[in-house]
């Protein structure tokens, strides 16, 4: 295992593609973060005007206004200020997906697409061989979400919310570790099944796309009608989305009346291990005419 | 002696296509073996099961008595090119071997070592350090040696290794052949070059339609069958034709030509001899023996496109 983690180094060390986005989504990350905390912390303008023209009416409705905002904003801050804001990093995944997308394609179909397949083939077993390329992904997605964490950690310090500092707000997060486990393991049924298409498309292009379609057909299932009056009302908590909506959502979730977020987890983690299992036996059975 | 490839009854179908039809093929330990045919005859698709490429639809195959089987690793055991070489375009041909070496947990001395004797026999030392992706033809057919070479395997599998070469690298790879051979290395190559496969082999197995239809040192299938050929007008075709073959030669007649081909005769001067008794006398009489790509195409049906 050590050695093909040492030749897939050399395979990717210079993928100058690969690192640049690997280095981008952490900053994209601390991007939307700030964004977010602007977003939360900004005034609005209040552009309204009272016919006819009363200014002590427009004033004392603005400040009105003002007060109402100022109230949500302080309820909203705390969950910007660390260790909260880890969490909050956490929760924009939409970056990481589709890297972790990418990279579980790019990094398995590629083999298939360059014919290097064969290659592969010639120096190690072929399912250790996907075991540990799976691995590859998920050590830099692991790069990835830690630097965005990282960033996560330190922003709060700098930031400040009318003038005083934002770490003013922290508050203790209730079940942190349990809470960022459920956005992380979010994260693995992305790097499986693109892994698992990879496998049977064997073409970047097209194992992008059966991913996509695969999730929007999830979504699909997870929202479709059907289910309440159903023997299997619980699905909706087990699909892909379904799981990660419990997950991430909570207990304000729609899926929380559903099943437990441990149910969840575990359906995530089965989505995760499943087609990675399936990917490397068809791997081993595959004909390579590449 | 010790057989170190056997495949026996191997067969493989695409759909309604066969590419193998029960084909069996042996090499001994030390001996290089050809594996000559046209186009879409198998040759490829037999390496590739060989080195476990694709899986056959039946029959076996063991390589130095290990059965190739789902999970079988040529690894550093058996320096395989089949089919047209790949790289990862991004890394440059000494970091395309650097992969295997790494793969295979050498350490980084004979790493070193082993990158620069594979790219040195290839004649690719001075370019080693330049992107695969700018290779030509040539040069990228010369790093997929390198990379067969690189493990200093006891058994090697290529297929076509001279494609895309010109005559000097020809010339080359089939010194390099000839000397690997010498250190005692069993080799199966495939390939069309009937010359080259004649000059660099030591048996030569003949692949159409997924099947073997000859099998033998080159010598020995060239040499199988001598002839005599005939040229006559066209007048004396005919009463030609009967005088031979009632002296008890088999006689043929090469189409469209004003040739007749005799065989079993024991040498020219009979044949002009028993022409002369009937009356007959020959433009040109040419003792021939068949050459490996007569056998070739006789066997094999193909037409014209071999080169020379």
């Amino acid at each position: 295992m050590r050695h093909l983690l040492a030749a897939d180094r050399v395979r990717f060390g210079r993928r100058r593609d690969l690192w640049i986005l690997i280095a981008l989504v952490p900053v994209i990350l601390a991007v939307m973060f700030v964004a977010d905390f602007n977003g939360v912390t900004s005034p609005p303008q209040f552009d309204f005007f009272m016919e006819p023209p009363d200014p002590v009416a427009e004033a004392e409705l603005r400040a009105q206004m003002l007060a109402e905002w100022r109230q949500q904003m302080l309820v909203q801050v705390p969950a910007f200020a660390f260790p909260a804001s880890i969490l909050k990093v956490a929760g924009n995944f939409v970056p990481v997906i589709l890297l972790s997308i990418y990279l579980a394609t790019a990094l398995v179909a590629g083999e298939f697409e360059w014919g290097t397949v064969r290659t592969v083939h010639l120096t190690s077993s072929r399912g250790r061989m996907l075991a540990v390329r799976v691995g590859v992904v998920v050590i830099l997605i692991g790069v990835v979400v830690g630097i965005g964490l990282l960033f996560g950690a330190i922003i709060p310090f700098v930031l400040s919310v009318e003038g005083a500092p934002l770490q003013r707000y922290a508050a203790p997060v209730p079940e942190f570790w349990a809470q960022l486990a459920n956005r992380l393991v979010v994260l693995l049924p992305f790097i499986a099944i693109p892994v698992l298409m990879a496998v049977v498309a064997r073409s970047i292009g097209a194992a992008f796309l059966l991913t996509l379609l695969l999730f929007v057909a999830d979504a699909a299932v997870t929202g479709a009608p059907i289910w309440s009056g159903s023997p299997a009302p619980w699905v909706p908590a087990i699909t892909i989305s379904g799981s990660v909506s419990r997950l991430i959502g909570g207990d304000d979730s729609p899926q929380a009346l559903l099943a437990s977020a441990a149910v969840s987890f575990g359906a995530l983690l089965a989505w995760a291990v499943i087609p990675v299992a399936a990917a490397i036996a068809r791997f081993r059975r595959l004909d390579l005419n590449e | 002696m010790t057989l170190i490839v056997e495949a026996t009854g191997l067969r493989k179908r695409y759909g309604a296509v066969a590419a193998l039809d029960g084909l069996d093929l042996s090499v001994d330990e030390g001996h290089v073996v050809g594996l000559l045919g046209p186009n879409g005859a198998g040759k490829t698709t037999a390496l590739r099961i060989l080195v476990g490429l694709v899986r056959a639809d039946a029959g076996s195959v063991t390589i130095a008595g290990e059965p190739v089987g789902q999970g079988w690793v040529a690894g550093e055991r058996v320096g395989a090119m089949v089919a047209t070489p790949v790289f990862y375009p991004h890394l440059s041909g000494a970091e395309n071997l650097r992969v295997l070496a790494a793969a295979w947990g050498w350490p980084r001395a004979r790493a070193d070592a082993r990158i620069a004797a594979a790219l040195g026999m290839v004649d690719l030392a001075g370019v080693g350090g330049r992107a695969a992706r700018g290779y030509s033809t040539g040069m990228r057919q010369r790093l997929g040696i390198a990379l067969a070479l690189l493990a200093d395997a006891p058994t090697l599998i290529l297929d076509e290794p001279a494609n895309g070469l010109d005559p000097a690298g020809i010339v080359e790879i089939r010194d390099l052949l000839v000397e690997l051979a010498g250190g005692g290395r069993t080799i199966l190559v495939s390939s069309h070059l009937l010359t080259e496969v004649e000059k660099t082999c030591d048996h030569v197995t003949i692949v159409d339609r997924g099947r073997i239809v000859a099998s033998g040192t080159p010598q020995g299938l060239a040499g199988g069958a001598e002839r005599i050929e005939v040229r006559l007008s066209a007048d004396d075709i005919a009463a030609a034709h009967r005088a031979l073959e009632a002296a008890g030669f088999r006689v043929g007649q090469s189409p469209a030509t004003t040739e007749l081909w005799v065989e079993g005769a024991p040498d020219g001067a009979t044949v002009s001899r028993l022409l002369g008794t009937a009356g007959i006398y020959p433009d040109e009489l040419i003792r021939r023996r068949d050459s490996l790509e007569d056998v070739f195409l006789r066997l094999t049906g193909a037409s014209g496109e071999l080169p020379s």
